[in-house]
Formats: C-alpha cells, sequence, structure tokens
C-alpha cells in the first residue's frame, strides 16, 4: 500500500474513532462500567476481608499439623477447624466457607516415605477469591514439598536424620517468612484476579460491540462512497478495522493503569502484559470484524457482540477461574482466546510469571488473533469489493 | 481539460444472476452538460451510474470519465468524478464541516487547500452557517445539500447525482435544483438520474430513458417529444363568436385542429408557442376578446408511457 493510500486509511480510521469518542455512553460503559465492577467485585469479595478455608485433617500427624500451620500463618487466609469432608462442602455450598481442603489419612507417611499424596481442595467457583485459595493452598503444599525435599537430600547426602532435617527445613521456611512480613511483602490486591478478567472481558466487549461501526459505514453507504474516491478497497479495510484493535487495545490498557494506580494490582512483568493487551486485542479484532460483516444491522452486532464477549468471558476463566472448573470445562474455555488470555495474566499476577513462563498462553493468542484477522479480513474483503 | 464528452460510456452491461439490471446502456456527457436519466425505480439508473463509478465492475462495455478509463479496479482515475449517492452517506454524528474533512483527505486535499475548499463548497450549498453542527441534526434537505457538498470537494469534471432529492420538502427540493444548475452553468458536466419527470424537464439538457435496464430514447426534451409524435394543446378562454374564430384557427399554418367548446377554443398545433402570435390576430380579426391561452406540452410522462406502455412511477 502507498504512502497515499495510507493516509486515506488513517483518515478513514480516525473519523471513526472521532464518531465513537463523540457518544458518552461509550465512555460509560467502556471505562465507568468496568469500573464499577472492578470495584464492586473487588469491593464485597475482596477487599479487606480473609478468604475463609476449612480445613479436616484425617491425618492428625505432625506434617498435616504443618500444612495447617503454614495455610493459617498467611495475611489472607482464616482457618476453621472442620470435623468432616461432607461439611466442607456444605459449608462452601451455603458460603459458610469460601473453600475447604481435606487432609486425608496417612498424609504424612506417604510424603515422608517419598511417595505423594492428594490433598482434596473445594471452592464456590462462583467466588472471584477461589483464585486466591488456590493460590494460597498451592503455596503451601509447594512450600511443605520444598521442606520435605530438603531433609531428604540431608538424609541422603549427609545422613542427617529425617526428622532432624525436616525439623531444619521447617525453621528455615519460619525464618524465611518471618523476614518476609518484616520487609512488609505487600500480599496480592484484593482486586488482583477482577482486575485481569475485566481487561479481558472488556476487551472483548469493545471490540465486538465495535463492530456496529462496521455495519453503520455499510448501511449508511459511506463504504461505498469511500470507494468513489481515489481510496483503495485495502485503505477503506484498513480504515475500518484498526479502530477495532486501537479501541480494544486502548481499553486494555486504561483497566491495566486503573487497576495499577487504584487498585494496587500488581501486574507482574510489563512486557508480557503489553504482548498480552496487544494479541487479546488483536484477536477481539478479528472477531469484531467478523461479526460486522455478519451482522445486518448495528442493533443487531451489538445485541450479539455483548452476550458473545460475556459468554466468552465465562467460559474463559473472566467470572471464577478456570483451575477450579472440571476437565471438560477447562477444555472448553481453552476453545476460546479469553481463556488463554486469563491463563497469561494469571500466570503473571498470582506466579510473577516471565514472558517465557506464558509462552504457550502467547502463542495460543496469537494463533486465535491471526485467524480471526484473517477470517475478519476475507469477510470484509467480500464486503467492501465491488461486485 | 480534454476534448470531447467528459464523460463517454458505450454498451455497459451488468448481469445479477439470471437478471439483467443493464443491457448495453451508452450515452455521453458533454462540459456544462446535464444529462439526466430518467426512469422508475428499479429500471437500471443506479447500476448504470455505479459501473460509471467505478463502484460496480461492468460485464461487458467501457467508461471513460476525462479522458481515463474507469472501472472497478481504477482508483486514481476517479478524482474526476464527484459522486453524490442516494442516501446520505455522511457520519451522522459528525458536523458537516468535518465530514466534508474526511471525504477532502480521501480525494487527497491537505492543510490550507482541504480547508478552504471545505468553506468553498459549504458555501455552494449554503450551509456555512451551520457547518459546525453534526449531521444528525439537520433536517431532510440540508442532509441532502451537505451530502453534494461532498461530491464537490475534487473540483471534479464530472458531477453524478443519484436522485438526490428523494424525500426532501419542496423548498429543499428547489434549493438543491437551484445548486444543480448553477454547478451546470459553472462548466460542470452533470450526470443527473431521477424518476420526477419535472425535475428532468427543468435541470437536463439531454436525457435518456431507461427502462427495463435499456436506454429506450435519448435526446432533449423537445426530440424525445417529437420522437413519439408529440403535439401541443392550446385553449383560448375567450368571449364573442367562439364558432367564426374556431373555424379561423384551422386555417393557420401548424394548426391541425380547433373546437368551439363553449367558452373557449381548444387547438392541437405542432408547437403551441409558435401559434400564439397569429391567434391573437386572427381572435382580433373575429372580434372576440381572448380572456386567456393556456399552452400544453406534452411531458415525459407522456413520452414514457408512448415509449414504454407503462406509467413512470410504476
Amino acid at each position: 500500500m502507498t504512502g497515499d493510500q495510507l493516509r486515506r486509511a488513517a483518515a478513514i480510521a480516525l473519523a471513526n474513532l472521532r464518531r465513537v469518542g463523540g457518544d458518552r455512553r461509550v465512555y460509560f460503559g467502556a471505562l465507568v462500567l468496568p469500573m464499577m465492577i472492578m470495584l464492586l467485585v473487588g469491593g464485597v469479595f475482596g477487599a479487606g476481608k480473609k478468604i475463609v478455608v476449612g480445613v479436616v485433617d484425617e491425618d492428625h500427624s505432625a506434617l498435616s499439623a504443618r500444612a495447617v500451620a503454614l495455610l493459617a500463618r498467611s495475611d489472607q487466609v482464616s482457618v476453621r477447624t472442620v470435623h468432616d469432608a461432607g461439611a466442607v462442602k456444605r459449608s462452601v455450598r451455603r458460603n459458610l466457607l469460601l473453600a475447604g481442603v481435606v487432609i486425608p489419612a496417612g498424609y504424612g507417611a506417604r510424603l515422608l516415605a517419598g511417595g505423594g499424596a492428594t490433598v482434596t481442595a473445594v471452592y464456590d467457583v462462583g467466588q472471584p477469591q477461589a483464585e486466591d485459595a488456590r493460590a494460597q493452598l498451592s503455596n503451601v503444599l509447594a512450600t511443605q514439598g520444598a521442606e520435605i525435599a530438603a531433609a531428604r537430600y540431608a538424609l541422603a547426602t549427609r545422613g542427617v536424620p529425617l526428622a532432624t532435617g525436616l525439623g531444619r527445613a521447617e525453621a528455615m521456611t519460619n525464618a524465611a517468612f518471618a523476614a518476609d512480613r518484616n520487609s512488609k511483602v505487600q500480599s496480592p490486591s484484593p482486586y488482583a484476579y477482577t482486575a485481569p478478567s475485566n481487561v479481558v472481558l472488556f476487551t472483548f466487549v469493545v471490540a465486538l460491540t465495535g463492530s456496529a461501526g462496521f455495519v453503520q459505514s455499510r448501511r449508511l453507504g459511506l463504504t461505498r462512497r469511500m470507494l468513489s474516491t481515489p481510496t483503495s478497497t485495502g485503505a477503506v479495510m484498513l480504515g475500518e478495522a484498526v479502530p477495532l484493535v486501537v479501541a480494544a487495545v486502548v481499553e486494555a490498557l486504561l483497566l491495566v493503569v486503573v487497576g495499577w494506580v487504584i487498585l494496587r494490582v500488581d501486574w507482574g512483568n510489563p512486557l508480557g502484559v503489553i504482548v498480552l493487551v496487544v494479541l487479546a486485542a488483536l484477536a477481539a479484532a478479528g472477531g469484531g470484524m467478523l461479526l460486522g460483516t455478519l451482522a445486518r444491522s448495528p442493533e443487531q452486532a451489538g445485541a450479539i457482540g455483548i452476550p458473545a464477549a460475556i459468554g466468552m468471558g465465562m467460559l474463559g476463566g473472566c467470572m471464577w477461574s478456570l483451575d477450579i472448573v472440571g476437565p471438560a470445562m477447562r477444555t472448553v474455555g481453552h476453545l476460546f482466546p479469553t481463556a488463554w488470555a486469563m491463563d497469561g495474566y494469571v500466570a503473571l499476577v498470582f506466579r510473577h510469571a516471565g514472558l517465557a513462563a506464558i509462552g504457550w498462553d502467547v502463542a495460543a493468542l496469537a494463533v486465535f488473533a491471526v485467524v480471526l484477522l484473517s477470517a475478519g479480513a476475507l469477510m470484509l474483503r467480500r464486503t467492501v469489493t465491488p461486485r | 481539460m480534454t476534448d470531447g464528452p467528459v464523460l463517454t460510456c458505450d454498451g455497459l452491461l451488468k448481469r445479477y444472476g439470471d437478471r439483467l439490471a443493464v443491457d448495453g446502456v451508452g450515452f455521453t456527457v458533454s462540459e456544462g452538460e446535464c444529462y439526466g436519466l430518467l426512469g422508475p425505480n428499479g429500471a437500471g439508473k443506479t447500476t448504470t451510474i455505479s459501473m460509471i463509478c467505478g463502484l460496480v465492475p461492468c460485464d461487458a462495455g467501457s467508461v471513460w470519465v476525462a479522458g481515463r478509463s474507469i472501472n472497478a479496479r481504477s482508483v486514481a482515475a476517479k478524482a474526476a468524478i464527484g459522486y453524490v449517492p442516494q442516501e446520505v452517506a455522511l457520519y451522522p454524528e459528525l458536523s458537516a464541516a468535518e465530514n466534508l474533512r474526511f471525504f477532502g483527505r480521501l480525494y487527497g486535499l491537505s492543510g490550507a487547500e482541504l480547508a478552504r475548499r471545505v468553506g468553498e463548497v459549504l458555501e455552494t450549498v449554503g450551509l456555512t452557517d451551520r457547518a459546525g453542527d453534526r449531521i444528525e441534526g439537520y433536517s431532510g434537505g440540508m442532509k441532502r445539500r451537505a451530502n453534494i457538498a461532498a461530491g464537490l470537494l475534487n473540483h471534479p469534471r464530472l458531477l453524478v447525482l443519484d436522485e438526490p432529492t428523494v424525500g426532501v420538502d419542496p423548498q429543499s427540493r428547489n434549493s438543491i435544483l437551484e445548486t444543480v444548475e448553477s454547478l451546470r452553468s459553472a462548466g460542470l458536466a452533470v450526470l443527473y438520474t431521477t424518476h420526477y419527470m419535472e425535475e428532468a424537464e427543468r435541470l437536463c439538457d439531454r436525457i435518456g430513458i431507461i427502462d427495463g435496464g435499456k436506454l429506450v430514447a435519448e435526446g432533449t426534451r423537445r426530440q424525445l417529444v417529437d420522437l413519439v409524435g408529440g403535439r401541443d394543446r392550446v385553449r383560448v378562454a375567450a368571449d364573442g363568436d367562439l364558432a367564426a374564430f374556431a373555424q379561423r384557427c384551422r386555417a393557420l399554418p401548424g394548426v391541425e385542429s380547433a373546437e368551439d367548446v363553449g367558452d373557449a377554443v381548444e387547438l392541437v398545433a405542432a408547437d403551441g408557442r409558435r401559434v400564439l402570435r397569429p391567434l391573437i390576430e386572427a381572435a382580433d380579426a373575429c372580434g372576440v376578446e381572448m380572456w386567456s391561452v393556456e399552452v400544453a406540452e406534452p411531458d415525459l410522462e407522456a413520452v414514457f408511457l408512448s415509449l414504454t406502455g407503462r406509467e413512470l412511477r410504476d
């Protein structure tokens, strides 16, 4: 495309953005609404509240007691002792507990013998803090696993008795924890899950509902009129598509900044966040282009776009974590780009992963972006090309 | 500037599936000429001008505008055309000035030249005072005028107007027609499609009658009327011996018949205007006092009916 045609494409894109920017409803739907949702959900379910976790210790061993102690030590968790697994499930179902953990009989013995043990966790998937609870439990199990591994290593290499080695390892963990507390290491923001959820959700809401602009251009005869000027089909397509990408990226970045500055969300690796924002926006824009060419009226595009985005958000983990749903739902969720974007954000925010660690999520999002943009461009060309 | 017609189209053919939308249409439009394509809805007018503007590929035929061939792949050659579509193809949320600046950029204008040209076309269509208002707040007529303004930004050699007065009030319609007349007078070649014969009669130097995708006749209004053997009807309201007056009229050159109808004499003549002076002299000679004279020329509706067997608004 020549520089002349690129300038024309930019003019079309700017006109479309100006048109959208002049509509005050857009500011409410794209900025005020997601902020309200973040504050509301984070406030009701997260801010200043501890995660109440019911624990059933069927093992009554030193290791199971240690696991409970590690869990109770977290600033974010309040442990309640429950006597049987059935009661935990009932309490979670009735929202008396946010989560429950059942440590089975033989837990300590199996770990000391070098084997594995299955700890059952129960969550209310409708609660945004379920992901926090899951992260806390994972952390506890990882810490205890590391302590046992250290003790076994000392036994194997230095002949230190297992109980002694374990005691030393636990002492080191306790010391490290005390140092963390003294250094006032911040615990995750209560908005740590709802912020990325809304970033992903509204990236898709904005791009899919933005497709109404495509339909309006077509229906008003604007696209046709543009083609009556010395403007190429490619420039018209580019000018119509770019605003969707720009709107989705701006929306996501605004919510990231709001989450960071106002809600104190630690997003983790900045490059990882930018890559996720851009790729999710491209995938969403591709979906928007497809919808924009298929919808017959702007109203229809809006009516389909919002529920489609919310549906993809629900299946993709924007309402609850996919880590706490069954494998079938997890697989279904990953048929949509929202799930891969959420996986990436959760890894960045909760596990402080680097860009390499979210490589699969990034690759999957990139594939979605390429496929959806290609399909959208093909459909748009069919719509725009004179026949 | 090129010699010869600004627009030459020849043998245009467009088929949609089994339906032949345009069948061998060809005509020319010269500088300072307004050519009207007159036909009912669905006659093929919009498809024809879509091919002329390079918006629809022709299945056969050719289009030349200002010496350059136009087809659906043309880009630069479209700079010579100003297209005013039937619908108001402007962003309703933007002001007239913003819309015009936008389309000006698509025509390659920028900076001071763009600002100047936007001001000029707003002046031409009489919207300078409302330039900053959003299009969605305009009346139907104002929207139409803004729509025309966007087609003038590029100083086109050929202005194509597709039924620009559909759905506007009579006052706005008159304003639009005056604008088109002034543009034609300024030397623009104008291609004007309409199904209102009054507009075609008022504006167009030549008219092509299109029906069923075919150009069934073409020429000036007089030529079209002559083509179907049309005759003028003259009614002279008068007092006195009307029977003698009618008899004397029958002898006048160009008068084919004259009847006494009680309070008037009705004549049929090849050219009603040419017999007016002899009629007055005949009335004096017969001692008849004339009250009024009406000349009714056959209109394009009659021509269309004669050529196609259908009413123009069928």
